[in-house]
């Protein structure tokens, strides 16, 4: 389900036991895959999500499951763990502390799991093909900094991209970002890196995958590339293609023997240190916006780094008086425009049959209607988001899920009206599930959809907080004045209808039990 | 075909004040049984329509209905909308326009104009409920009194689980115990790993046990070994409680006395636990007590417990006469003299003499307790919850005394405590389903009993004058409480209110739903304070024709939309009486929108007024239909209904952003609100707590010089035309949901 949100009260624990909770962990045993099934059980011990504490005991038991059934069950699923009454006290049974105690041994045995830090097997996060040793990358931030890249194909892919459109063009490559530069055949990796074409023949490196800072560092953080440091310059350890034949072996028994020669590795820190820089240096990521990166690709999402300020879709907004159809434009042609009196009342006394013409009268205020000169450098779309999916990869790939902007919580504020306007103008129309449309049960979830949105990455200090800004257009859109006469027509002779005065309250039901911390919602 | 034509043209088209009941008579439309509420909140607005009925061709005599409905409208046309123009008055102060014409309270609130006071309220039905607590039958139906009901409910019914879990531990405990003791049947210190302490919960931190040491020790030292476990009641319960309470008939002083020798065993030990620390004497006196009570209790006296002395006109005796108290060595076991050291007993304490008497006098002479005072004070978690919470619960409690009395003191194992809990809790349940009163605090209601209690006990028993005693929470089984609680009046819960730091000491019952300046009411109230003080014999003589003084507070933005938008309002000046014209209410509004209000008219009055920057949002969503109201309960500005609280929940909460991206704002010296994240983040938790989504609004402004150019030009409904809404959807995104 899109948009749920995480907090829903009634889900939440109202109590929770101090042994007996679980993680609410999404759909972790739902997106997990082989190269996934690893991980499943650390982030079962390390998910921030849930906010109830861990049950080591179910965590244990899943654990003993797993090891028996040879890796064939897709890890803990949700169900298996379940959320009880809270102890808060020892009350001095001895079943109380026989279920204490058998939690902490089941947490040590947890704790005890030997972790295997399996050999990487590449950079991407699905590909298999590299085996063996984690894969090298050189860091030279200077090689493509006088690259040119043309923006204007880059358009027509994003636009065009999911019509089938036989040429292929590539999506915007952030060539003069890229400072790692990979070894190995560019089919490596499917979702990170960018091999860059059309460089002449005898180019150094050519064919060979270059990575932006994020990636590199995600990837680096993550196990699966070794940083090194270069001592000669990119022409000797990836000399042109005429000399390949000689020299690749060459280098293969080198480094059986110097492999320092050429380079040394390099720490954690000092990737971070190279990799992480403020907003504007080329070749650096902001640490927020890492933060942000890292934690999407942790969770599953296929991120790639926005292009640069696209332009705004020239579709024209989409105003209710556009979509007018000639007879209504006829009709309110004939209709007078309603000229309202300076103080008087807005609807003329008189005798109505309708109370559409009423409302109709009282409208005053109109939308806000963006104007074009909006140029907000403070606000922008810095990720395309995409959910996991098989049919995905860096090249190909439907247009994005989410547009992603990453925000500093203590340096940002909320947005102004010009902020977020420029914002959504830039992401394009999405209306949600075509099901919605017409259907009047359907309206709140038409209105809290929006016609378009954002998202906004709030991060504060290293917390990430993500937020989804919608368009609320729907509101003018469909106006409710029009179901009035209807009810009023009904009002008379229906009977009550759907609306009790405890409906929904939970009056009966709730209160029975007496439990749970939330009272509904309020009215 | 022609029925339904024929139905639906009286309740459509039909007579103009049957259908627009809620305008004309609205103070019956929602007394009639059973009106449908979509009739009675028929109207969007206060304007009526008059559709004429639809003409089918296949049926002609719609035809003729038609004609009808047509002819009736054209030789006697109905008023011209809006046919009912209410007045309000103005009020500076509130900044609310006063309605006072019931007929017009009720019509506006049915149309969706709710006000400012209590959000929570589902109608204005102040009278309805002060019927309803002077004992006419109408107030059955008030929301308010559902509510309440419900909340007792939910109350009981936490209770009901709370001690259910006690008991659930509490068997184990035993079970467990006898595991144990089947073990270790010789070994005395060997118990269980497990403290005594941890018998009594925290729940005794703020009760009266600390205080009690004497029968905290008892009780929480008796650890679970093999001897008690089988002899005596088990530890710590509630049961034990109960069945001490219940006369002794000093059936076998043996199983009083064999505790004895363990129970020093015991208390040799060094006190560790907290349990321990508590029970340590906390003053000579008392240790001396201690002793005493230790020998006393080899021979345990009969029936004749009584509650000490807490009257005022024993404080001045000394705290601990210890010879007057060994004196009446037959009352002993009764005779506590503790210093009042916890808050429930400090509490209790009288705060003087007149609100002793008070208490005192509101018992006839004849409600003296003939059951036994219950001597023990309230240790375990059992005892706790026992605790007397009201007067209904005190009321319980008595008349499920007989059956704990009935049960011999020699029956103590396991099966027949559970036995006498299981009676005591079904005699519990009977009683409670009556009960609809709450909430009176166990202080009161033990006050009322020791002060009574100590009114017969003072010229019984004289010497056993110890000074103020650590009773006073204990749950006194006065029959006088018993007959107070008259479950079936409708009368809302009175509550004890006693007015502390004063040299004049005023003690009253308050009731919920009186007004919150208490004018006179105090002073009708203290007089027949002595009949009713806790019992419900208000059930006043007063006939029942009650005055509404309730009125209604249009909040600025809805009495704007009503005179500017709908010309339903006529906004009277306080001072003079004449009604205000629309462009004076509007710089009016406008100044009384910043605090202290600014001069109306003025040069400091802005295009970004609080009020102007409101109305907008206010006028913008009204006139697309939905509903706004104030929407400071959830901690933003306006919240949003489809048609109103009755009938569904709000689901959009509003925040007001005023923009200012008009060019003639950009020299200007406007700041625009500059708001942090965490702001955010906080208004839309609490938001998503009661599932509404939060919409932020955002209300471009124009700048001071177009808008005055408009308002010259045509006025404020030009001038609105300036302004530019846009609405932006909030909601936290879940990562974890989303992929």
């Amino acid at each position: 389900m899109p948009l749920d949100d995480d907090d829903n009260p009634s889900l939440a624990p109202s109590e929770i036991n101090l042994m007996t909770a679980a993680p609410s962990h999404g759909g972790s045993a739902a997106a997990a895959s082989a190269a996934d099934e690893q991980m499943t059980a650390e982030e079962l011990l390390e998910d921030e999500g849930g906010s109830a504490a861990q049950d080591f005991r179910a965590f244990a038991t899943a654990l003993q499951h797993r090891k028996n059934q040879f890796r064939k069950e897709p890890g803990v699923s949700a169900q298996t763990i379940r959320r009880g009454e809270k102890d808060f006290e020892s009350h001095g049974t001895r079943a109380q502390a026989d279920a204490l105690e058998q939690s902490r041994a089941a947490m040590r045995d947890v704790l005890s799991y030997v972790r295997v830090h399996t050999v990487p097997s590449g950079p991407g996060a699905s590909s298999g093909k590299v085996g063996g040793n984690p894969v090298r990358g050189w860091y030279f931030p200077g090689w493509w900094e006088g690259f040119e890249e043309v923006e204007e194909e880059e358009e027509a892919v994003v636009v065009k991209g999911e019509d089938g459109e036989k040429k292929e063009k590539k999506p915007y490559g952030w060539i003069r970002e890229r400072v790692v530069v990979l070894e190995g055949s560019s089919t490596a990796s499917q979702a990170l890196g960018r091999a860059v074409t059309g460089q002449a023949k005898d180019r150094p490196a050519r064919g060979k995958d270059w990575l932006l800072p994020e990636e590199a560092l995600y990837l680096v953080e993550r196990g699966s590339l070794d940083l090194w440091w270069p001592f000669k310059p990119l022409e000797e350890i990836f000399p042109p293609d005429g000399t390949v034949d000689a020299q690749d072996p060459g280098e293969e028994e080198e480094t059986e023997v110097d492999e320092y020669e050429f380079g040394i590795p390099l720490s954690l820190q000092a990737a971070y240190a190279l990799l992480i820089g403020d907003d504007g240096e080329r070749g650096k990521i902001s640490l927020q916006k890492f933060q942000v990166y890292s934690n999407l690709k942790r969770c599953g999402y296929n991120v790639l780094r926005a292009p640069p300020l696209p332009k705004p879709p020239a579709q024209s907004p989409s105003s209710p008086a556009s979509r007018q159809t000639l007879w209504q434009w006829l009709t309110s042609r004939l209709a007078s425009p309603p000229q309202h009196p300076p103080y008087g009342p807005l609807v003329r006394p008189g005798l109505y049959r309708s109370y559409v013409p009423i409302y109709r009268q009282m409208a005053l205020i109109s939308r806000h209607s963006p104007s074009s000169s909006t140029s907000t450098p403070s606000f922008q779309i810095h990720f395309h988001v995409w959910k996991s999916a098989q049919k995905w990869t860096k090249l190909r790939h439907p247009p994005p899920d989410f547009r992603l902007a990453v925000l500093d919580a203590q340096q940002t504020f909320v947005p102004s009206l010009r902020e977020i306007g420029a914002l959504l103008d830039s992401s394009p129309a999405d209306r949600g599930n075509p099901q919605w449309a017409g259907h009047p049960g359907r309206m709140y979830a038409r209105l809290k959809h929006g016609s378009r949105n954002v998202l906004l990455a709030v991060v504060d200090h290293g917390v990430i907080n993500y937020m989804r800004f919608a368009e609320g257009s729907g509101f003018v859109e469909e106006p409710l004045y029009g179901r009035f006469d209807a009810a009023v027509a009904k009002g008379g002779v229906a009977p009550k209808k759907g609306g009790g005065r405890n409906n929904g309250r939970g009056g009966v039901v709730r209160g029975g039990k007496g439990k749970g911390r939330g009272r509904g919602r309020g009215r | 075909m022609a029925e339904t034509t024929a139905v639906r043209e009286p309740a459509t088209v039909g007579d103009a004040p049957k259908v627009v009941g809620t305008a004309s008579s609205p103070a019956h439309a929602s007394e009639r049984p059973n009106v449908p509420l979509n009739q009675i909140y028929l109207l969007p607005a206060p304007i009526r329509t008059f559709p004429l009925p639809t003409f089918y061709p296949n049926n002609p005599i719609s035809l003729l209905y038609l004609a009808i409905a047509w002819l009736r409208q054209v030789l006697r046309p109905p008023s011209a909308e809006p046919s009912v123009v209410h007045t309000g008055v103005w009020d500076p102060a509130t900044r609310s326009v006063h309605v006072q014409e019931e007929a017009s309270i009720r019509a506006l609130w049915e149309q969706g104009f709710y006000g400012k006071g209590s959000l929570s309220r589902s109608e204005p039905n102040w009278l309805k409920r002060e019927l309803a607590r002077r004992g006419s039958p109408e107030g059955k139906t008030v929301s308010e009194a559902r509510t309440e009901l419900r909340r007792e409910e939910r109350r009981l019914a936490k209770w009901e689980r709370a001690k259910a879990e006690l008991e659930a531990v509490e068997r184990q405990r035993l079970a467990e115990a006898a595991a144990a003791s089947l073990g270790i049947r010789n070994g005395v210190g060997s118990g269980p790993v497990e403290p005594a302490g941890s018998a009594a919960p925290s729940a005794s931190a703020d009760a009266p046990a600390d205080a009690d040491a004497d029968a905290a020790a008892p009780a929480s030292e008796e650890p679970p070994s093999a001897a008690e476990a089988e002899q005596e009641s088990a530890p710590v319960d509630g049961a034990e409680a109960l069945t001490r309470a219940a006369p002794m008939t000093d059936t076998d002083p043996t199983d009083q006395a064999k505790p004895e020798p363990e129970l020093y065993l015991r208390t040799c030990k060094a006190p560790v636990g907290p349990a321990e620390l508590l029970a340590l004497p906390n003053s000579p006196a008392e240790s001396n007590r201690r002793a005493l009570r230790d020998t006393s209790t080899k021979q345990p006296s009969g029936g004749s417990q009584r509650k000490p002395p807490v009257g005022p006109t024993e404080l001045p005796a000394p705290p601990s006469s210890l010879a007057g108290v060994s004196s009446s060595p037959d009352g002993l076991r009764g005779v506590e003299m503790k210093p009042p050291v916890g808050p429930a007993e400090l509490l209790a304490l009288p705060n003087s003499l007149a609100e002793w008497k008070a208490a005192s006098t509101s018992f006839p002479p004849e409600s003296s307790p003939t059951a036994p005072a219950e001597l023990k004070a309230p240790v375990g978690p059992m005892e706790l919850l026992r605790l007397p919470n009201s007067q209904a619960d005190l009321a319980v409690r008595t008349s499920a005394e007989p059956v704990v009395l009935g049960v011999p003191q020699t029956t103590p194992g396991p099966p027949a405590l559970q036995e006498t809990l299981n009676k005591a809790i079904r005699a519990v349940d009977n009683l409670v389903e009556s009960v609809s009163e709450v909430n009176g605090s166990a202080a009161d209601a033990s006050e009322a009993a020791s002060a009574s209690s100590s009114e017969d006990s003072a010229d019984e028993q004289p010497a056993a004058h110890g000074g103020p005693v650590a009773s006073a929470s204990s749950p006194s089984g006065d029959s006088s409480a018993t007959t107070a609680v008259n479950s079936e009046s409708p009368t809302p819960t009175k509550r004890r209110k006693s007015v502390r730091f004063s040299p004049t000491v005023q003690s009253t019952t308050f009731v919920h739903s009186d007004p919150p300046s208490p004018n006179r009411r105090l002073g009708v109230q203290k007089t027949d304070l002595p009949k009713a003080s806790i019992a419900s014999h208000v059930e006043s003589v007063e006939p029942l024709a009650v005055d509404n003084k309730e009125h209604f507070q249009l909040a600025p933005e809805e009495a704007f939309f009503l005179a500017f938008s709908l010309g339903a309002l006529k906004v009277v000046d306080p001072a003079t009486g004449s009604p205000l014209s629309t462009e004076r209410l509007l710089s009016l509004f406008r100044a009384h929108s910043y605090f202290p209000p600014r001069a109306a008219g003025s040069d400091e009055l802005r295009p970004d007024d609080p009020f102007l920057v409101h109305y907008v949002v206010y006028h913008h969503f009204r006139s697309l239909g939905w509903v706004p109201r104030h929407g400071i309960k959830f901690g933003v500005d306006w919240i949003l209904y489809q048609r109103g609280p009755v009938f569904d929940h709000s689901e959009f909460g509003i925040m007001v952003m005023p923009a200012y991206s008009d060019a003639g704002w950009e020299d200007g010296d406007h700041e625009e609100p500059r708001r942090p994240w965490s702001w955010l983040m906080g208004v839309n938790r609490v938001l998503s707590h009661v599932l509404k989504s939060l919409v932020l609004v955002y209300v471009d402004v124009p700048s001071p010089k177009a808008f005055d150019e408009e308002m010259k030009r045509g006025g404020i409904s030009a001038a609105l035309k300036r302004y530019k809404i846009r609405e932006v959807m909030v909601r936290r995104f879940s990562v974890n949901r989303n992929r």
